[in-house]
């Protein structure tokens, strides 16, 4: 990425800080592909999070709790040391490694963080590390390690290059590349595992997927979709104890959806400028909120700002506050005192078709539903 | 299979146990040329050379006891327990010693985080895994001003390919270079040294001690990995966890070991300061956005 397009980054954004979108911010944007105000704050690089404290001046509402997140450190640390042996064994146990494939790099070992000064150098150093070694198992080389942890791998998503840093990458030997592995903390409850988390740590996992795709691609190889199927491991936690346990997953849908998500509008930098008035910074509360949203009952599982458009959506009496199902049948009146409007015949005589349709059916609803109660 | 693992405070116990020996036949040599003298004293007939002799075995006697005396008290100074009582009184022995003694013991490059539970585990001692940047840094910079004024520094590991430090995997600059580089098998085998490492110390120790209980934790702790260590019912057995230990390093090890030394020979043509500090790694330049990572 070269300085001016930094330039024109940090002009949208303003006085705010930059910050990395990685793979959560991605699956972000995948799980909620209409909203518009979401994509521009990650294609400008700025964490919802960021932007509800610094912008809105309203507290971040997101995410896991300090416990949550102590046990997740914890979780993901014991995986990767003493050569990530818990890893190694959970493979073995599978069947997927044998003995003697128990080649392990650990990428922040070699190029840990150190102070906020050097972060660009050990992140440069990280990237090319992982594409040595991505390079070698592409190579079929013997030396390429089996389980590659937190490599680095640059990736084009909405039309800038992001670094990317999928919790662990996975292959025997005689396998031709690398699986992704996402190590999440939930507690393995089998079927009873919470949906939520499982679908996001796959959407995180088809990030890593995408990722994989785009850095052979970049290597020459025409068909990556060959030769990275949309698989990926789950690795979560034993209830009650760091053991970890081993969900091998199929993420097709997951790599779809993602990849549908990042071709939408605005998808790269060119499209999100010409959204905006000249001169516009995402830092402006007005410019901010005169950009689209798409609020969703499930935006409070993974967006810093589903409090904001919630309160938003109902002082604006946006049918997305009834659910997803009413926020799409009440499409066509546009908000809640509308539909109720066409229901009782009350307000102005429906508008268009779609309306005239909508107040049918609300009323063929209402009738069917007195009849029965 | 590869035999590394320098056991300095095995050699410190075995030094005292010849030392004591050598210290009873001082004894009874000198109990003999006493009750010699006292049959010479005792007898008119005894010449004075043979008198002057007896005296003169008894001196020789008495130095080599006094000379033992002081090599038992130097052996006694160096054992861990000493290390020990000198967690009260802070400041005595530096933490780089003290990390390079655990270095020594456990005979791989290991982890802070591993020589700092390991310290506390056996030895009772505090090394915070925090300061070991810091500790790396200084040894560095010491090592450039003088790379003779200390007999061993604590470095990191070197990565095989490219030889670039590793700077979270410590070591120590008198190791073969072998020793210190790290390959794509290499932390699966040093974990596996460290464990046998683990095993011989808990075997020179009593049951009930604390320092037992606080190593075969990190016994049972590294062994989780091993297979074939754990019994399907039942205590773990040290015995069968060490006998899968070693049987797994037996199916690694050589080709690691191959492959270290191949690396070493390459090393070996580099100055020496490249081939105890590393070369600096090789970055391709790509521009990186100004980004802070979360999470």
């Amino acid at each position: 990425m070269n300085n001016a397009v930094n330039a024109r980054l940090a002009r949208l954004r303003g006085s705010l800080q930059a910050d990395e979108p990685g793979a959560r911010g991605f699956e972000r944007v995948a799980r909620n592909p209409d909203c518009t105000r979401l994509r521009a704050l990650t294609i400008a690089g700025i964490d919802p999070a960021t932007a509800a404290v610094a912008v809105y001046r309203e507290p971040a509402r997101e995410g896991q709790s300090p416990f949550a997140l102590a046990i997740g450190n914890r979780f993901d640390r014991a995986m990767a040391e003493n050569g990530a042996a818990q890893l190694l064994e959970l493979y073995r146990s599978a069947g997927r490694l044998t003995t003697a494939e128990c080649k392990v790099a650990i990428i922040p070992d070699m190029a840990p963080l150190g102070s906020p000064r050097e972060m660009k150098h050990v992140m440069a150093l990280r990237q090319t590390l992982s594409q040595q070694l991505l390079e070698q198992k592409l190579r079929r080389d013997r030396k390429a390690p089996n389980i590659i942890i937190k490599p680095r791998v640059l990736v084009t998503l909405l039309g800038l290059d992001h670094g990317i840093e999928p919790d662990a990458l996975v292959a025997s030997d005689s396998d031709p590349f690398y699986r992704p592995v996402e190590i999440k903390s939930y507690p393995d409850r089998a079927g009873k595992t919470e949906p939520a988390d499982v679908r996001s740590a796959c959407r995180q996992a088809a990030v890593g997927v995408v990722a994989l795709r785009n850095v052979v691609s970049r290597m020459g190889v025409p068909t990556s979709e060959t030769l990275i199927p949309p698989l990926g491991d789950l690795v979560l936690r034993i209830p009650g104890a760091l053991k970890p346990t081993l969900r091998p997953m199929t993420l097709k849908g997951e790599v779809d959806s993602l990849e549908r998500a990042i071709q939408e509008a605005p998808s790269n930098l060119d499209e999100l400028e010409q959204l905006l008035p000249s001169g516009a910074a995402l830092d402006d509360p007005v410019i901010l909120e005169s950009i689209a949203n798409s609020y969703r009952a499930s935006c409070r599982e993974h967006c810093a700002l589903a409090q904001h458009c919630k309160q938003r959506a109902v002082a604006n009496r946006d049918p997305a506050i009834l659910g997803d199902y009413a926020k799409e049948a009440l499409a066509a009146a546009g908000s809640v005192s509308r539909a109720l409007d066409l229901l009782k015949g009350t307000g102005a005589p429906p508008r268009t078709p779609a309306e005239r349709a909508l107040s049918e059916q609300l009323r063929d609803a209402m009738r069917e539903y007195r009849e029965a109660v | 299979m590869d035999t590394r693992g320098c056991d300095t405070i095995d050699f410190v116990r075995q030094t005292l146990e010849t030392i004591r020996a050598k210290i009873g036949e001082a004894i009874g040599a000198k109990q003999e040329a006493l009750r010699k003298m006292e049959t010479l004293l005792s007898d008119p007939q005894s010449s004075a050379v043979a008198i002057d002799s007896a005296q003169a075995d008894i001196e020789r006697l008495t130095a080599a006891w006094s000379r033992l005396m002081h090599e038992l008290r130097v052996a006694q100074f160096e054992l861990p327990e000493r290390f020990g009582a000198y967690r009260t009184r802070a400041g005595q022995r530096p933490m780089r010693e003290q990390v390079l003694d655990i270095l020594d013991e456990l005979g791989v490059p290991n982890s802070p985080r591993v020589v700092s539970e390991y310290a506390l585990a056996c030895l009772g001692i505090e090394l915070p895994a925090v300061r070991f940047a810091s500790l790396r840094r200084d040894e560095e910079r010491g090592f450039r001003k003088d790379a003779l004024s200390k007999p061993a520094w604590v470095v990191p590991a070197l990565n095989m390919t490219g030889f670039a430090p590793i700077p979270r995997l410590v070591a120590s600059s008198v190791w073969p270079s072998e020793r210190r580089l790290i390959g794509p098998r290499t932390l699966r085998v040093n974990h596996l040294l460290t464990l046998l490492a683990l095993l011989k110390r808990a075997a020179s120790l009593t049951d009930g001690e604390d320092a037992a209980r606080g190593i075969t934790g990190l016994i049972l702790r590294f062994a989780r990995s091993v297979p074939g260590a754990w019994a399907v019912a039942g205590e773990p057995d040290l015995g069968r966890i060490r006998a899968a230990t070693e049987a797994e390093l037996q199916s690694i090890a050589p080709e690691d070991e191959m492959e270290r030394k191949e690396a070493a020979e390459k090393l070996a043509k580099f100055p020496p300061d490249r081939q105890i500090w590393g070369l600096p790694p090789m970055v391709k330049r790509e521009p990186q956005r100004d980004y802070r990572v979360i999470g």
